[in-house]
């Protein structure tokens, strides 16, 4: 486990496993997210993440392990904990018959902290029509609802489950505008998980990723950018080798002239190194969340 | 939670509405049972409170049930307060009802049955939101056996023992409100998001949200696995109209085949028979072989009908059938699915399920009256004669062109010209047509009445067709006949 260096996570689990009958949507994970930071959950369909969430917010316990959120067992949240925590799920129900003027009043009763003027702003800048009814929303606006219910709080932990998958992408620009500064103003913990990676890079300074209920990663996000790269590879001297052995290869692709490789190393000499013992020139090229995401699962498949 | 929060959820208006539907099918079964004596003590102290209860916790729940709830700070304990409040401030007015409108019982065995009353729906765990209508039917059909019945045990226990029932009203409010409002339960219900309240189920009302809870309830269904034997087993569709006749039914009513749609709707009209016979003998305080005594006589070709108790037996049957008729054929009516079709043949396939179905609902409850007759004559030990069915058979007679006619008016484009044709082909204009026929029996069933009936069916039917025809062909494919789906039918 990686583990930031921070004083005050808001959200720790240890060994948490969740069962849903035989099948294990987590697996003993164990992290601690780090405070005033935007987190990405990465994962695949299935991956665990909605699971993970829903356990940080107390919705779900787990089967095994302890999941702490805002320095209490996530299962017993209450009061003083709630109303620091902002959830925004992916298919988030709510009173259907209401118009979002009135689940947004009922919603704001329960808080003391609702910030108005935000609300104003946000109703605004998402282009929600606070007289329609739920029932008469588009997926894309009752998502958007979801958004307003979730942040007008100011939580100091915000969980975001796929939260911009229905937004146009004007709409999700200004939302994860938002994110940033709302982690700027008030100091807040976002923890996001999207499957629009080209977006969610903007503005995440954390990666956690799960495989199959496992945790696969739990970096920073500068740092993970600096580990992945591009390789291509041209012959210098005689046909290149069927594979490679060293360790950081993830993937490979191409023929005896010139290869694909996709490598993930911290080591600032291993290029140089590569390129003198395979006898081949390299052109490298960093990579973005949205290729590293595939490899962030196949990587793991290699590590020792 | 503020009070404009709660109102806001409450719904004063619609729970009023429901309030007085609530009340309005109580007093008529009431006064259907001839409940006279403990009517108000049952009403007062059992019926209302429970009623109340159920109205008043409904949107509590369905608060509860929605995942947004589910993270709401104090959200438990503030809805557990405002509820608590509510049901208090009702014990109080139904209290002061019950001791100023009750004699007969004290004071302190109402208050505690009060109590009782409207903390008991707070155990209901509304796993399914289809137990919604089925709990409100059956805690009418309770009503019902507990106003007929014999109810003297509850009336002395009440009277001999008032604290003990406080006590036990009290007791099981605690455990109620209890268990109701644990932590664990009540966290565990964002799960099944599918509930809506009685407030959020008003016919007209509330039509968008009806269509919504019936397309939450088609995605839950298609989540579900099917039963083993009653999926769709044609593994190619042909073109021609029956092909396509079984498959808009298969998609509009899906698991039931049509043998099992024939027994169920054969038992619904033998199932009518005790029904419409007890209400008979319960009105008439007749003893059973003399009312079926009358029933035989009455239905003779010259036999008069005029006997109040025998008004149920020849008029229930018809008006029942027909209203059942005509909402299988509206259910029919509604496509369940955007079938690749040309709307011509959508048209008739719709028709002609429609047609079918009212036709196999009439030949149930005709099936009813017949046995019904038989039996009365077992019963009064007269020889069964086929004379003996002539006003039951001319009562059915005169229902085809009548249903054809309410399908024709379904598929009236226009509103107001359906609202006045609906006006007109009201549940009264079909009891008259009905008292007719059964007074003018004998000449119904004689050929020139039969023509007549024929005539007037073909002419309804082909009328009907046309309008269906005409409907079809040019309305709007994504949500046809809405105006059906927003009273709650063919929307399941």
């Amino acid at each position: 486990m990686i583990s930031p260096n921070t004083s005050a996570s808001p959200l720790v689990l240890s060994d948490v496993t969740h069962r849903f009958g035989e099948h294990a949507a987590l697996h003993d994970i164990s992290l601690e997210i780090p405070a005033g930071r935007i987190i990405g959950l990465l994962g695949r369909n299935g991956a665990g993440k909605t699971t993970l969430l829903n356990i940080s917010a107390g919705l779900l316990l787990p089967s095994a392990g302890t999941c702490r959120t805002l320095d209490i067992p996530s299962g017993q949240l209450d009061t003083p904990q709630l109303t620091r925590l902002g959830l925004v799920q992916q298919e988030g129900r709510y009173l259907e018959w209401m118009t979002v003027r009135q689940q947004l009043d009922f919603n704001a009763s329960f808080y003391p902290r609702w910030d108005r003027d935000l609300e104003k702003r946000l109703v605004e800048a998402l282009e929600v029509d606070p007289k329609r009814k739920i029932v008469q929303l588009s997926p894309g606006d009752r998502q958007k609802v979801g958004i307003l219910l979730g942040v007008c709080h100011r939580p100091s932990l915000l969980l975001l489950d796929e939260p911009i998958s229905a937004l146009d992408p004007i709409v999700r620009k200004r939302m994860l505008d938002f994110l940033l500064e709302l982690l700027r103003d008030d100091g807040c913990t976002v923890v996001i998980s999207s499957h629009i990676l080209n977006d969610v890079e903007k503005i995440v300074d954390w990666i956690v990723a799960l495989d199959s209920g496992e945790l696969v990663e739990n970096t920073p996000f500068d740092s993970l950018q600096e580990s992945f790269a591009e390789w291509t590879l041209t012959s210098t001297n005689g046909a290149l080798p069927e594979t490679f052995a060293e360790p950081f290869v993830i993937t490979h692709q191409g023929d005896a002239r010139q290869a694909l490789l996709h490598v993930r190393t911290t080591d600032s000499e291993a290029v140089t190194r590569f390129a003198a013992s395979h006898h081949v020139e390299i052109r490298s090229r960093p990579l973005n969340l949205d290729e590293m995401f595939p490899l962030l699962t196949s990587q793991r498949k290699k590590q020792p | 939670m503020n009070a404009r929060a709660y109102f806001t959820i409450l719904r004063p208006v619609h729970s009023i509405v429901i309030t007085l539907f609530g009340f309005c099918v109580w007093a008529w079964l009431n006064s259907l049972f001839h409940v006279s004596q403990e009517a108000l003590f049952y009403t007062l102290a059992i019926f209302s409170p429970v009623f109340l209860g159920s109205v008043l916790l409904g949107p509590i729940h369905e608060v509860m049930h929605r995942s947004f709830s589910a993270v709401l700070p104090g959200a438990r304990l503030t809805l557990l307060k405002w509820h608590l409040g509510a049901v208090s401030l009702t014990a109080l007015l139904l209290s002061v009802a019950s001791v100023r409108l009750v004699r007969t019982i004290p004071a302190v065995a109402l208050i505690g049955l009060i109590i009782a009353g409207l903390a008991l729906p707070v155990l209901n765990n509304r796993k399914r939101w289809k137990q919604l209508p089925s709990s409100f039917f059956t805690f009418l059909l309770f009503g019902v056996i507990l106003a007929a019945s014999a109810r003297t045990s509850v009336v002395i226990f009440c009277q001999q023992s008032p604290w003990i029932v406080l006590l036990m009203g009290i007791g099981c409010a605690c455990s109620c409100f209890r268990i109701g409002f644990l932590r664990r339960n009540v966290q565990e219900r964002w799960r099944e998001p599918n509930f809506f309240c009685f407030q959020s189920m008003v016919p007209l009302l509330c039509s968008d949200m009806i269509l919504h809870a019936a397309s939450q309830q088609a995605q839950l269904a298609q989540k579900q696995t099917p039963m083993e034997g009653t999926a769709w087993s044609v593994c190619a569709v042909s073109s021609s109209l029956r092909d396509w006749i079984a498959v808009v039914y298969h998609a509009r009513f899906g698991r039931i085949s049509r043998f099992r749609h024939l027994i169920q709707l054969s038992l619904s009209g033998l199932g009518m028979m005790p029904f419409i016979v007890g209400i008979s003998y319960l009105g008439s305080k007749l003893s059973l072989p003399e009312l079926c005594r009358l029933l035989v006589e009455a239905g003779k070709p010259r036999g008069s009908a005029d006997h109040q108790a025998l008004f149920s037996a020849f008029m229930l049957f018809p008006v029942f059938a027909s209203s059942s008729a005509l909402l299988a054929a509206t259910r029919a009516i509604v496509p369940a699915a955007n079938f690749p079709i040309a709307r011509p043949r959508l048209a008739a396939c719709m028709f002609i399920n429609a047609g079918l179905l009212s036709a196999l609902v009439l030949a149930a409850y005709l099936l009813g009256a017949v046995v019904t007759m038989v039996a009365a004559s077992s019963i009064a030990g007269v020889p069964f004669e086929p004379g003996m069915l002539q006003k039951s058979v001319a009562s059915f007679l005169i229902l085809p062109p009548l249903i054809a006619t309410g399908l024709g008016i379904v598929f009236m484009r226009n509103a107001g010209l359906r609202f006045i044709a609906s006006a007109i082909f009201s549940l009264g204009t079909l009891f008259a047509t009905v008292a007719i026929a059964v007074r003018f029996a004998p000449w119904v069933t004689s050929p020139h009445g039969l023509l007549v009936c024929a005539a007037a069916t073909v002419i309804a039917a082909w009328l009907s067709w046309r309008a269906a025809r005409n409907y079809y062909g040019t309305c709007d494919l994504t949500c046809p006949i809405a105006w059906i789906k927003k009273l709650g039918i063919g929307v399941a």
